[in-house]
């Protein structure tokens, strides 16, 4: 008798353990892609700012190693603007205003990475003559990325011999 | 009593003996002109203004007892009183002393070594003084090489300081040498005179023009006439004029002084001399010497893609640059700007844009002045992009 007692209590608790589960399956949330730097740097965007930088003089620690070009030559009427597809994927771009030719007024553009790098390098746009994007031209690093704000920065760099000798820092907000 | 009477007439004695012994010395003594040939007149003066009355009465006699370079009459010879406790000497050096210029530069003391005193010394005398001013400053600055060169001497210096800040009130000397100034073969000759044109504060301020018209020694007195305005020809193509500055420009003693600023004219403006960055400017004392006028190209590497950026600090005022950049067969021309007083001028240069698709490796660059002086030519190499 006593052990039919124990036989019981077990069957009751065992079944008292079912009032603690649920009755649907595990809910995930749906899947949301990561925001990419196309995402980011796509549109319409003017000059707040441009900076002509000596590389050579501010590795040898001399001065000035900056100068603003702002408002010279046309450059306040800069924009460009970097087209994507549907899919947000980098295609076309193309330069606005009267500001001196530094790059080519029109072409096509990717990025180096989709997201930024843990590294610190900065990611870039890469610049092409062709559709294809067989044929690179240029490149602008992407130095400050939009956040809240929408301003970006961009820097040419032009190389010769693989060092670098001159920057061009191009401050932009999106239209 | 007797005792008595002895003490005092000893008191009295000791007395007298101390007025007798009476040492004098001025306060300051100068010498005008500031820079002069030992042919020439000048002047020394000597401010007696702390010495008390009692000691050195105003207008009482004093004499000069000079003993270098010579004793010329070996007698001590009277100065004359200015007022103001000021008594002064005026002597030409040459006939003074009855020695050539070169003699007394040759004396081995290099100096005018002398005192002041009563007729009969005693009753009141002064140590030596000494004027260190046997120095042929004229000769020196015909063999400098330079054009101009200013002296200036202070109340309390009696030594001409070559290139120094001048007060309005200093005595100062300029020296022009025509030998070394284009067009001014006539002034070497001295068929023509030379003059100074010149005003206070860079010209704005207390103008004294050479007004070429205004001719006759009976206009001397007038200022911006020919005559007061003229340099004194020493001979072998060397000017030099002497004067002080708040006098001569017409001002006042407080008024505000940064600087004379002036050029040199030929008679009837025939020609004219300034500094190859613009007029000559002595700056006043205390007035900081601005760095030299600095030129520089930014970036120091550029493409044929880039703007290139010419700079000049420190201009001189009234100095207006422009360049040229020539590539290949074409030159573009503009000019330097900045905000007054243009002490910083600069120019960009679209190079990107006016030497785009030629093949060229280089840039000529030359900058000059409104006067046309040159202030910098020479290439900029362009270098390859990667």
């Amino acid at each position: 008798m006593k052990k039919t007692k124990y036989l019981f209590g077990s069957l009751m608790l065992l079944l008292s353990l079912f009032l603690f589960t649920g009755c649907n399956d595990t809910d995930d949330g749906s899947y949301v892609s990561p925001i990419t730097i196309s995402e980011k740097t796509n549109g319409d965007w003017h000059l707040l700012s441009v900076t002509q930088i000596d590389e050579t003089a501010k590795k040898a620690g001399l001065s000035p190693s900056e100068i603003s070009l702002t408002d010279q030559f046309g450059f306040t009427t800069f924009g460009i603007t970097l087209n994507v597809d549907n899919e947000g994927n980098p295609t076309s771009y193309a330069v606005s205003g009267s500001a001196p030719e530094l790059f080519n007024e029109q072409g096509y553009w990717a990025l180096d990475t989709d997201f930024p790098q843990t590294n610190g390098t900065p990611p870039a746009i890469l610049l092409y003559e062709d559709a294809a994007k067989a044929h690179k031209n240029g490149k602008l690093s992407i130095t400050s990325m939009p956040g809240a704000a929408p301003e970006m920065e961009l820097k040419l760099t032009r190389t010769s011999n693989d060092v670098p000798f001159v920057s061009y820092q191009f401050k932009l907000t999106k239209n | 009593m007797k005792k008595m009477i002895l003490c005092i007439i000893g008191l009295i004695m000791l007395s007298m003996s101390a007025l007798r012994a009476a040492d004098i010395n001025p306060d300051k003594y100068w010498v005008v002109p500031a820079v002069y040939a030992m042919d020439e007149e000048i002047t020394w003066y000597f401010d007696f203004g702390s010495t008390q009355e009692a000691v050195l009465p105003n207008g009482s006699p004093l004499f000069l007892w000079i003993w270098a370079p010579s004793n010329p009459t070996g007698n001590p010879v009277p100065m004359n009183y200015e007022g103001n406790r000021i008594w002064s000497i005026t002597l030409t050096p040459t006939l003074f002393f009855g020695m050539t210029s070169a003699d007394i530069y040759a004396h081995s003391d290099h100096a005018f070594n002398f005192l002041l005193r009563s007729a009969n010394f005693d009753d009141y005398h002064t140590g030596t003084l000494v004027i260190k001013t046997i120095t042929d400053y004229v000769g020196d600055f015909a063999t400098s090489g330079k054009i101009m060169s200013y002296y200036s001497t202070e109340n309390n210096n009696t030594q001409a300081i070559p290139g120094k800040n001048v007060y309005p009130t200093s005595n100062v000397s300029v020296l022009f040498n025509a030998n070394l100034a284009p067009g001014f073969a006539d002034a070497v000759s001295g068929a023509k005179g030379v003059h100074m044109h010149g005003g206070y504060n860079n010209f704005a301020d207390h103008i004294i023009e050479y007004h070429a018209w205004e001719t006759g020694a009976a206009l001397c007195s007038q200022p911006q006439s020919a005559c007061y305005t003229e340099f004194k020809h020493l001979g072998n193509g060397i000017y030099k004029k002497d004067f002080v500055p708040y006098l001569y420009f017409g001002a006042l003693e407080e008024d505000e002084f940064n600087n004379f600023e002036f050029l040199f004219v030929q008679d009837d403006w025939t020609a004219t001399n300034a500094d190859a960055t613009g007029n000559y400017v002595i700056l006043a004392a205390g007035v900081p010497v601005p760095p030299p006028p600095s030129l520089y190209f930014f970036p120091v590497k550029i493409s044929l893609k880039d703007i290139l950026v010419i700079t000049r600090e420190y201009n001189n005022r009234g100095q207006f640059l422009s360049y040229s950049v020539t590539g290949g067969t074409k030159t573009i021309t503009g000019d330097l700007s900045g905000a007054a007083p243009m002490a910083m001028q600069r120019a960009f240069v679209n190079i990107a844009e006016e030497f785009k698709g030629m093949n060229i490796s280089k840039l000529t660059v030359v900058i000059k002045d409104q006067n046309n002086n040159e202030i910098y030519s020479g290439d900029i190499p362009l270098v390859t992009v990667d």
